[in-house]
């Protein structure tokens, strides 16, 4: 039986993605121009093959077996295979989501395939890449056909599709980082959310024997920060042409929307220059509330437990008298698309979080964040709060709940309404199927040192 | 209701210009814009980023002239891959990076396209704007495409007309030194300044983005490169713990490169123009 097509988004970045009938084929900048042209051609020899996949990736394979002519390129390929499964062929450092685990050739360099149901999103990404941002429902976004740059893509359900059953439904896609498993992620949901054990998946992988194949389980590990979802391209590049042909006309078409921003004539009222690091640090007092710390040699403002000043790196001596001063931000927040947010203050974490009074008012700031897949987030959700050199996950009684796992933990604890759990470094939150990290880089006070 | 650029707009000339390096295609100008060619640039997803924030991020950026910036015609909002970021510039060949250069570029040029890139984070500074990702991949090489080192070394003859590319920034991140890094665009980890990451960003920030890619062109490897090695959360711990020891970069720029990489502010140089004035002074009399 032939599927709708699945949905197909691009993910920016350098790379390479081709789509041709319902095999989709990516490489990275890594690759020679001569194998990103040879896969184009088998995606598009391969495109109305019922088999189209399995068929594209039994050709690499033999090649693959004579020798790796370029063990070192990522690439992948996606398509039709036997059944009802796609066909999934994962070459280098490249791997890939199947809304249950990672897939991966380990070691690398190495290759491997498997038969994997039509898990979605599907999610190819370079090794260690940053995650992609959660899929919006309903956007027009849509590669049909053609070639085009990209670090990586998703798969998702077709538009067109009856909605999932429990049965096919897997780790929601706000899982893909392999940070901490989510709440929702285990048979026994505390949101009540799909069942995603094992059996209830449609198909399980087969890994077919060829160099070193099984792929880690990266579920302790967080994405590095190559190929950030930001502007530059991080990954390594290679001098040289790539033959692509972007082909917008195949594109999916979308309405015309307002005029873009002119950038020929605009003129902005002109802001002052940037301080000078000599002075930049008058004027932080009025910015920063007070807490008790110890200053270094150079009067930069330290946790009371440093030993070596965090700005310039000077050693603290121990027995440092302690003084008032404007304490800088405890720490970071790393959310599961790859956002940071530096943690000064207080921050809401909801669909409006900027709804909320505290941030109206000014003494907190938002994390605007959508929900994940088959979850809820509320309009204000969730509250990590700031008090002295300290951060605490803070339960705001929506529904769906808040949950936090402690540095060496493997489980979720839901936080009871308007509970208030510290974060220590390391520690994780979830709320709305979505998780953040928070990273201190304060030590943790010995026995009575004040933290405040 | 977001911008979009509207590729239909925009005729795609050509494939993609060497996508490895830097994602853009080439395309010609709507008659809007009195059809001229344009390059299409494309940067990280704004599904974090509220439009009217990027929006007037994007304007302040875009209204800074230099001869070290693209000159940038439009910004938006790419439809076809979740709500990229968008910048289109009047068309200039784009031979590489600072992190892919043509093989033939010499050390000296690298230096100077290095230096047209300080004097860009300089403008952007009076301006009192962050450039906030500078790195390799960042300072773009414009020029034609297959500059011969031979015919600028040493004995401009009659017929020698090859000039070596010269560099321009690139688009910049969102960043705003105090919330710098929940918006679009930040650097890899090895070129992200430790002040930045605790809120506390400036013109330091983007002197730290020069030095690191100046010890990357000296050394040939990224000063913090075990950063990227590791997964993104162990990278950030240890970032904001302290900067791991780096390669020591040698020659007559080397103490350019230790000044940038101070972990304090105070001890890197004062300005973007500091940096590019040494760049320059290096690359004439030592490279």
């Amino acid at each position: 039986m032939r599927h709708l097509a699945d949905k197909l988004e691009v993910l920016p970045g350098p790379g390479l993605v081709a789509r041709f009938g319902e095999v989709t084929v990516w490489a990275g900048p890594q690759a020679s121009t001569a194998l990103q042209a040879h896969l184009v051609a088998q995606a598009r020899q391969a495109a109305q093959a019922p088999r189209g996949g399995e068929q594209v990736a039994n050709s690499i394979i033999s090649v693959l077996q004579r020798g790796d002519p370029e063990p070192q390129s990522p690439f992948a390929v996606v398509g039709p295979g036997p059944g009802e499964a796609l066909t999934l062929l994962l070459h280098g450092p490249v791997q890939a989501w199947d809304s249950g685990r990672w897939l991966a050739p380990q070691p690398v360099p190495g290759w491997m395939t498997a038969q994997v149901g039509r898990p979605w999103p599907l999610i190819v990404l370079p090794y260690g890449a940053n995650p992609p941002p959660q899929s919006q429902q309903g956007n027009p976004f849509d590669l049909l056909a053609g070639v085009v740059p990209g670090s990586g893509f998703v798969l998702l359900r077709p538009p067109s599709a009856p909605p999932p059953t429990e049965a096919q439904l897997g780790v929601s896609a706000g899982a893909p980082l392999g940070l901490a498993s989510q709440p929702g992620a285990t048979a026994a949901s505390p949101q009540g959310a799909a069942s995603t054990s094992a059996e209830a998946r449609p198909a399980a992988p087969s890994a077919f024997v060829g160099t070193p194949s099984s792929g880690p389980s990266p579920s302790s590990q967080a994405p590095s920060s190559q190929a950030p979802t930001a502007y530059s391209p991080a990954l390594s590049a290679q001098a040289g042409g790539v033959g692509l042909s972007a082909t917008p006309t195949q594109l999916a078409a979308v309405p015309m929307g307002p005029a873009p921003l002119d950038l020929r004539h605009v003129l902005v009222a002109s802001s002052p220059p940037l301080p000078l690091a000599s002075t930049a640090s008058q004027g932080l007092g009025q910015e920063r509330p007070e807490a008790t710390g110890v200053y270094c040699d150079r009067g930069h403002f330290n946790h009371p437990g440093s030993t070596r000043c965090l700005r310039c790196g000077r050693a603290i001596a121990p027995g440092t008298p302690a003084a008032t001063g404007p304490r800088p931000p405890v720490g970071v927040l790393l959310a599961d698309d790859g956002s940071l947010w530096v943690l000064d203050k207080t921050y809401v974490i909801g669909a409006d979080a900027a709804s909320a009074p505290e941030v109206r008012g000014g003494t907190a700031r938002a994390i605007q964040m959508r929900a994940g897949a088959n979850h809820t987030m509320a309009a204000v959700h969730a509250e990590v709060r700031v008090s002295g050199w300290d951060a605490y996950l803070v339960d705001r009684g929506a529904e769906g709940g808040t949950y936090w796992q402690g540095p060496a933990s493997q489980s979720w604890a839901q936080l009871g309404r308007s509970e208030q759990r510290e974060l220590l470094d390391g520690s994780h939150l979830s709320c709305g199927g979505r998780v953040l990290t928070f990273l201190s880089c304060w030590p943790t006070p010995p026995g009575g040192a004040p933290s405040a | 209701m977001p911008s979009q650029v509207q590729l239909r707009d925009y005729e795609v000339t050509g494939p993609a210009l060497d996508q490895r390096v830097l994602p853009s295609l080439p395309a010609r100008q709507p008659a809007r814009l009195g059809g001229g060619d344009a390059t299409i640039w494309l940067l990280g997803p704004l599904a974090r980023t509220p439009w009217e924030l990027a929006r007037a991020r994007l304007e302040a950026i875009g209204a800074v002239r230099s001869d070290y910036l693209p000159s940038w015609l439009e910004a938006g909002t790419a439809e076809w891959a979740q709500r990229q970021v968008v910048w289109v510039s009047a068309a200039d060949a784009i031979v590489g990076t600072l992190a892919s250069p043509p093989a033939d570029m010499k050390l000296t040029d690298k230096l100077r396209a290095l230096a047209a890139a300080a004097r860009a984070a300089h403008a952007l500074h009076e301006h009192g704007l962050l450039h906030g990702a500078i790195c390799p991949q960042s300072v773009v090489l414009l020029g034609r495409a297959g500059t011969q080192a031979e015919a600028f070394g040493g004995s401009v003859g009659a017929g020698a007309s090859a000039q070596p590319p010269r560099g321009v920034l690139g688009p910049a991140s969102l960043a705003d030194g105090k919330q710098p890094v929940a918006h679009v665009g930040y650097p890899p980890l090895g070129y992200l300044d430790p002040q930045l990451l605790r809120g506390e960003g400036g013109r330091w920030s983007d002197i730290w983005g020069l030095g690191a890619t100046l010890h990357q062109l000296l050394t040939g490897s990224a000063p913090f490169g075990q950063l990227e090695a590791v997964p993104v959360v162990q990278g950030l711990a240890q970032l904001l713990a302290a900067p791991p020891p780096r390669p020591e970069a040698t020659g007559p720029l080397v103490g350019l490169v230790n000044a940038c990489l101070s972990l304090d502010p105070l001890d890197r140089p004062p300005t973007a123009r500091d940096v590019a004035e040494q760049l320059e002074e290096g690359a004439a009399r030592w490279y």
